[in-house]
């Protein structure tokens, strides 16, 4: 038995769960959480990659940092929950309408997902991937090299898509302030 | 020395990180310097080509591509952006807009997609459409008190992000398939990867990318956002964000996909098919419409099935068609965006009604406007006429006969609804609608956007050889 593999898709399933409730909590503060938990499973990816440093700065930045942010957000906001969710139960969609469409548990989403899931699943277990394991060792060297030789121009590139994403973050939220 | 070729680039990032600082520093009253500067910016990094003219070369260890088509995009882009500064700069003032933030990000969009089109990486691809992406979302809610432009920017970034995602994901499986995110270096190997896999991740690539030209039937989310967001920055989207996502597929299919010897007829099917059902619902949908922004909206998905014609019809002609379109499109566009905005700013909505009587209210704007509409629709001599017949003689040339009549009755059909503006301002008297009082700036571009209408259609032939001369130099 493949214990790689079979960890692999431990993982994997555990990050789509987590997806999945991301995107269905009806409680923002739990969207959140589960969001710490999808990147935490992603981490441990990176770690079956042997990319340790990427894993341990995926833990610190993204669950340690923005998840924690984005919570300390939801709590200085007045928006707990996601109140749409009732006023659409009582609205006009049919029963069977909600049950082929609806994000949570309609037939459609989840079968699209599970159809994509699988044929994916069948499509990396072709084995048609030349892309090579990294070599053993620590990844952090080369990995700062190449960040400021090969790879200077998308790093510079990502500073500058920080930069403008924070001033469209303010220019949104200072919006009726005025 | 390299960094002498990406001159226009560094320009433009110092220039996006001044305006926000200068818009910090600045009184209420002397904001108007921030367009001015912005508007420099754009005119500078336009000097700032001048290193890159005749080069044919990569820099920054293989990212960038210095060669003719992305000196056409770069060129492209900057104009396109200095001419965003010239419309919205009364437009800003007048609705009370964020002025610095709005600049900043303007640059910044303008940054993202040269990035985009002068690239044959696909990490730069994608973080350049990041660049661009994120700051139209921001740019498309600008208006503060108007509830419809919220709406355009959450429906723009619920699309744009999903199309993101999309494409991304097409990417990774070039990058899984391949080994390498360069796209010159992946065609060798794709060609040996298992055609079911490689189908999957061109079919990712053009959904993605399809999403953010709008093509059919990934064009949903254009007329709200097209309709909600501030009239100059629909005028940009129209046209830059557009040409960006164009250069984008070109790049990448031209190379890869529209190559590969068992798939490639495939792929320039599809795309023919996709072409002809952008530009007839586009068109049959635009005769429906009462407001001037939302049916140029529905004309634009129908110009990018135009473009799409080209692209269909490539492997036996050059790029020579869908640039000049490109480039035909950019100025014809702007122009008819440039004429709804100098309505607007008269404090009118966008609708049909508006232009009543503008013949009597302002001659040269309706003259101007006429003959955008001429272009658009394709008539001589202006440059949309050359544009068009290139487009229709590359269809015959790939043996798509009946792709060319398509698009030959969709330009009739797209003149039924140009005509109906053209008829209110011409036919009806201007009784009970405002007299025109134009800003310099808005007046200036509607001109020169006219003037150039006119001259690169009598030019056409320089234009054509000058764009002729991209297909050899889009490889390495």
């Amino acid at each position: 038995m493949n214990w790689q593999l079979v960890t692999f898709y431990i993982l994997g399933l555990v990050i789509l769960y987590a997806a999945y409730r991301v995107v269905t909590s009806a409680v923002i503060t739990h969207a959140a959480l589960w969001l710490a938990v999808a990147l935490v499973g992603v981490a441990g990816i990176y770690l079956q990659l042997q990319a340790e440093f990427l894993a341990i700065i995926q833990v610190l930045i993204y669950v340690g940092a923005i998840v924690t942010i984005i919570i300390f957000a939801i709590m200085l906001s007045p928006l707990r929950e996601i109140k749409t969710e009732e006023k659409d139960r009582r609205g006009g969609a049919t029963r069977m309408g909600r049950a082929v469409a609806s994000v949570e548990w309609g037939l459609a989403p989840v079968a699209a997902g599970l159809l994509f899931a699988l044929g994916m699943t069948w499509a990396y277990s072709r084995q048609a991937w030349p892309v090579g394991s990294v070599p053993p060792g620590l990844i952090t060297e080369p990995l700062g090299k190449s960040l400021m030789t090969t790879y200077l121009l998308p790093f510079e590139v990502a500073s500058v898509l920080l930069l403008v994403a924070m001033v469209g973050a303010i220019v949104l939220a200072i919006r009726g302030q005025k | 020395m390299d960094y002498m070729l990406i001159l226009p680039e560094i320009i433009l990032t110092i220039t996006g990180i001044v305006l926000i600082l200068l818009d910090l520093g600045l009184a209420e009253d002397r904001k108007g310097a921030v367009p001015a500067v912005a508007g420099i910016g754009f005119l500078a990094a336009l000097a700032g080509l001048g290193p890159s003219v005749g080069q044919n070369t990569q820099v920054l260890w293989q990212m960038y591509s210095i060669d003719s088509v992305s000196l056409f995009f770069r060129t492209l882009f900057l104009a396109v952006g200095f001419m965003a500064v010239l419309v919205s700069w009364e437009y800003a003032r007048r609705t009370k807009m964020a002025i610095g933030e709005f600049y900043h990000l303007l640059v910044f969009t303008t940054l993202g997609m040269m990035l985009m089109a002068s690239t044959h990486n696909l990490i730069v691809i994608y973080l350049g459409l990041e660049l661009s992406s994120i700051s139209s979302y921001v740019m498309a809610g600008m208006l503060q008190d108007e509830p419809r432009s919220g709406e355009a920017a959450l429906k723009y970034f619920l699309i744009g992000s999903v199309a993101s995602a999309i494409a991304l994901f097409g990417m990774s499986l070039v990058y899984g398939l391949t080994g390498t995110t360069d796209i010159v270096d992946a065609v060798g190997r794709l060609q040996l990867a298992p055609p079911a896999l490689v189908v999957t991740a061109g079919l990712f690539l053009l959904a993605g990318f399809g999403l953010k030209v709008g093509m059919v039937p990934f064009h949903m989310w254009i007329p709200d956002t097209y309709q909600g967001a501030p009239t100059p920055v629909t005028a940009f989207f129209s046209v830059g964000p557009k040409a960006a996502a164009m250069a984008a597929i070109l790049r990448i299919f031209v190379l890869s996909f529209l190559g590969l010897p068992a798939l490639g007829a495939g792929w320039r099917l599809m795309i023919a098919v996709l072409a002809a059902i952008s530009m007839t619902f586009g068109n049959v949908t635009a005769l429906l419409q009462t407001n001037v922004k939302r049916m140029l909206a529905y004309s634009s998905i129908a110009h990018v099935g135009y473009m799409l014609v080209g692209i269909a019809a490539l492997p036996p002609r050059d790029l020579s068609a869908v640039l000049t379109y490109l480039a035909a499109y950019a100025i014809m566009n702007l122009g008819i965006f440039a004429v709804v905005i100098l309505v607007e700013d008269q404090g009118q909505a966008p609708e049909i009604d508006a232009f009543r009587g503008l013949a009597y209210r302002a001659p040269w704007a309706a003259v101007a406007m006429a003959v955008f509409f001429l272009s658009l629709v394709g008539v001589p001599p202006t440059i949309g006429f050359f544009a068009k017949l290139q487009l229709f003689l590359a269809a015959v040339d790939a043996h798509m006969v009946w792709l060319g009549v398509i698009l030959g009755i969709n330009s009739a059909i797209s003149v039924g609804y140009y005509y109906s503006v053209v008829k209110v301002s011409f036919l009806r008297d201007a009784e009970g609608v405002p007299p025109v009082r134009a800003a310099w700036t808005i007046s200036a571009a509607v001109v020169l956007l006219a003037v150039g209408t006119l001259v690169a259609g009598i030019y056409s032939d320089t234009i054509l050889r000058w764009t002729a001369s991209g297909v050899t130099l889009l490889m390495r």
